[in-house]
């Protein structure tokens, strides 16, 4: 009877991953092929889904936003660049316990701490990633795993009584809006998805610019790219740094959204899971990450009902994929003039 | 937008280069554009290339020839930054190049192609062209996300001018393509393409004319003119002696990381130092075959090659003139 009960639950959730996808295009103006009422039609879908599931399910989609978030920073890194990082929650982490402790100690509104996060945790990635970015492939992976599990340890330590060791920091602080405080699962809902439409529309205009077109060089040909003028070091550079600065900003949600944050949230298995999004859902894909994390988060929710079995589903489910459609769930696109004589009628 | 834009530049041969504006006012010292003096690289025990001299005059096609393994490619290499010279300066339209890194050199106006090929591809033909224009914009990051003013004038000229040296390369009619689907002959060109979109003053080509077939050869020959007619100074490492001979105003030739003789085409041809290097001392086949081809015989002798070079003849509207550009692609009416 719990199956007949989730029926409707995951079915919306379905549709509108899909359609969110086309929206976002539409929104940026770069694909034409989408007609306006379709995406109108899935704005709506997107707008109503929380007024009629249960708190349960929008609690789900906001998670699944915060992993699309996380997703498309690290899909800068990874699927952009082809920068192999499996230590991405580090940065996830250093944004998290900024808004907390800056939230707690200062008061700092959390509006202000969003970008505020944003840049500290791009800060920390610039700083970490500078002498370990001319590492290739393998090699970065392994630093990288190393940077996730120094910094969670430090959290783990209490450096100077900031981060509360094991216990974490209570936030006591949330987001308001003209005195409406956002507590409710539905409130995070739309906060959360209007950050990622936000963030999509940004990455997708990034994507289709100078730099945008460097960092697949790099990902196409290291070698070729510098010869061609392209300042492979600085560019990596950057992407770590906007990768890492998306993460934390998504921090600041996430402290409000959980009130709670513990070291144990950063985990190495956390990483592997946002990287999986991005392989999952196919390299530099944008609407990819959408998927991607549906397939991570939402799946697993789903087979909640088969119990024991639920991770021997998710992970046949990964296995198929990989022996199938190894390119992702949505393989990136190529920009062509196409697309592009289309965007400009 | 660049397919409106720019009809006018339809035609094959294209003679529009007249963008390169820089290129006039600061002429080289004695017009000598490219000049290494002592240039030494080592690799372990092994000089790779030892005291080497050479002087590239602007406007010049220069060739660099010698027997597989005399260090042409690791000459080129230090050119581009690639590697670091252990001795000697090289210096490019009078400044200093040793030091720079290579996305530097290719600022400065040297643009390369690759032995093996190297071009993206996953990317379309029109983004690795595109690539080439990365070093004449500026637009950053927030300029891009807001789509500024000055970014979109930006991006409509390296539009434009990754349009021009598509239609030069004759490769508009697959600029969606994705480069790895592209035949070999236009593979070829798409490099050259991608090159020329870095608006250089000297060409670095390293064995152009590497599988392919006689026709094409002959189509880069006339190539090679063409781009230094249209003011940008030409330097390639070729095998092909054909090409060598029939194109180069200045040939130099190395072996053993040394240059041995330097001249005019016909003055290499009859140096004895260079049919020695060619025919080496033991009885070598493969070295005796270049020394033929470095004989006037130019019904070159390519086997396996040609073969490659053929069946990548057919392909997507490759055609250096417009006109024969297969319909069946999209060309904006």
């Amino acid at each position: 009877m719990a199956l007949l009960r989730l029926g409707p639950g995951p079915a919306p959730g379905r549709r509108r991953s899909v359609s969110g996808v086309s929206g976002v295009s539409g929104v940026s103006g770069l694909v034409g092929r989408y007609s306006a009422w379709a995406v109108g039609a899935v704005a709506v879908a997107a707008m109503v889904f929380p007024m009629v599931v249960s708190d349960y399910w929008i609690d789900v989609a906001v998670f699944w936003g915060i992993y699309v978030l996380l997703g498309l920073s690290l899909n800068i890194i990874v699927g952009e660049v082809g920068l192999f990082d499996m230590g991405h929650m580090a940065f996830f982490a250093i944004g998290s316990y900024t808004t907390a402790i800056l939230s707690g100690r200062f008061g700092i509104s959390l509006w202000l701490l969003l970008p505020l996060s944003g840049i500290v945790a791009g800060l920390a990635g610039y700083v970490l990633a500078r002498p370990i970015i001319h590492l290739r492939g393998d090699y970065l992976l392994i630093v990288t795993i190393g940077l996730n599990e120094m910094i969670r340890i430090s959290l783990l330590n209490n450096p100077w009584g900031l981060t509360g060791g094991p216990n974490g920091i209570i936030m006591l602080d949330q987001f308001r809006i003209f005195g409406l405080v956002i507590q409710k699962p539905m409130h995070f809902y739309y906060l959360v998805w209007a950050c990622v439409a936000a963030s999509m529309f940004a990455l997708v205009r990034l994507q289709r610019s100078r730099i945008g077109r460097a960092w697949n060089c790099i990902r196409e040909d290291e070698v070729a790219a510098e010869a061609m003028g392209i300042d492979v070091r600085s560019a990596k550079l950057l992407a770590f740094t906007l990768g890492a600065g998306l993460a934390g900003a998504t921090g600041t949600i996430f402290a409000a959204k959980l009130v709670v944050i513990s070291p144990e949230s950063f985990t190495f298995m956390e990483s592997v899971i946002l990287f999986c999004i991005v392989v999952l859902g196919g390299m530099g894909s944008i609407p990819g990450v959408v998927l991607g994390s549906a397939a991570m988060l939402v799946l697993p929710e789903i087979l909640r009902n088969f119990a024991q079995y639920r991770m021997l589903f998710f992970g046949a489910a990964m296995a198929l994929m990989m022996i199938f459609r190894p390119q992702g769930l949505w393989p990136s696109k190529r920009w062509t003039t196409k697309l592009q004589e289309g965007e400009s009628e | 937008m660049t397919g409106a834009g720019s009809e006018g530049r339809a035609s094959g041969t294209c003679s529009a280069h007249s963008a390169h504006g820089a290129r006039g006012e600061r002429g080289a010292d004695n017009g000598i554009l490219l000049q290494l003096r002592g240039v030494s690289k080592r690799f372990g025990g092994l000089r790779a290339v030892d005291a080497f001299d050479l002087d590239v005059r602007e406007g010049s096609i220069t060739s660099l020839i010698g027997p597989n393994g005399a260090g042409k490619t690791t000459v080129f290499n230090l050119i581009t930054g690639i590697y670091r010279p252990d001795e000697g300066r090289i210096t490019f339209a009078g400044r200093e190049l040793v030091g720079k890194l290579p996305h530097q050199v290719a600022e400065a106006g040297i643009a390369r192609t690759f032995q093996t090929l190297r071009l993206f591809e996953n990317l379309t033909c029109f983004e690795n062209v595109l690539a080439g224009q990365h070093c004449r914009g500026r637009a950053g990051v927030a300029a891009s996300i807001f789509r500024t003013a000055g970014q979109r004038r930006e991006e409509e000229r390296m539009r434009s001018e990754a349009e021009r040296c598509l239609r030069q390369m004759g490769l508009w009619g697959c600029r969606d393509e994705l480069a790895r689907n592209l035949p070999y002959g236009n593979r070829r060109r798409l490099e050259i393409a991608r090159a020329l979109a870095t608006r250089p003053r000297l060409l670095i080509l390293d064995e152009p004319a590497g599988g392919l077939n006689e026709e094409e050869t002959a189509g880069l020959m006339d190539l090679i003119e063409e781009i230094r007619g249209s003011g940008i100074t030409v330097f390639l490492i070729e095998h092909d002696m054909q090409v060598v001979m029939g194109v180069s105003d200045l040939v130099a030739v190395m072996d053993n990381g040394q240059k041995i003789s330097e001249g005019t085409p016909e003055e290499v041809q009859q140096d004895p130092r260079v049919v020695e290097a060619y025919l080496g001392t033991e009885d070598d086949t493969d070295e005796m075959e270049e020394a033929d081809k470095m004989g006037e015989s130019n019904e070159s002798s390519m086997s396996e090659t040609e073969q490659i070079g053929k069946t990548g003849n057919a392909g997507c509207g490759g055609d250096r003139d417009a006109g024969r550009v297969r319909t069946d692609w999209h060309e904006p009416a």
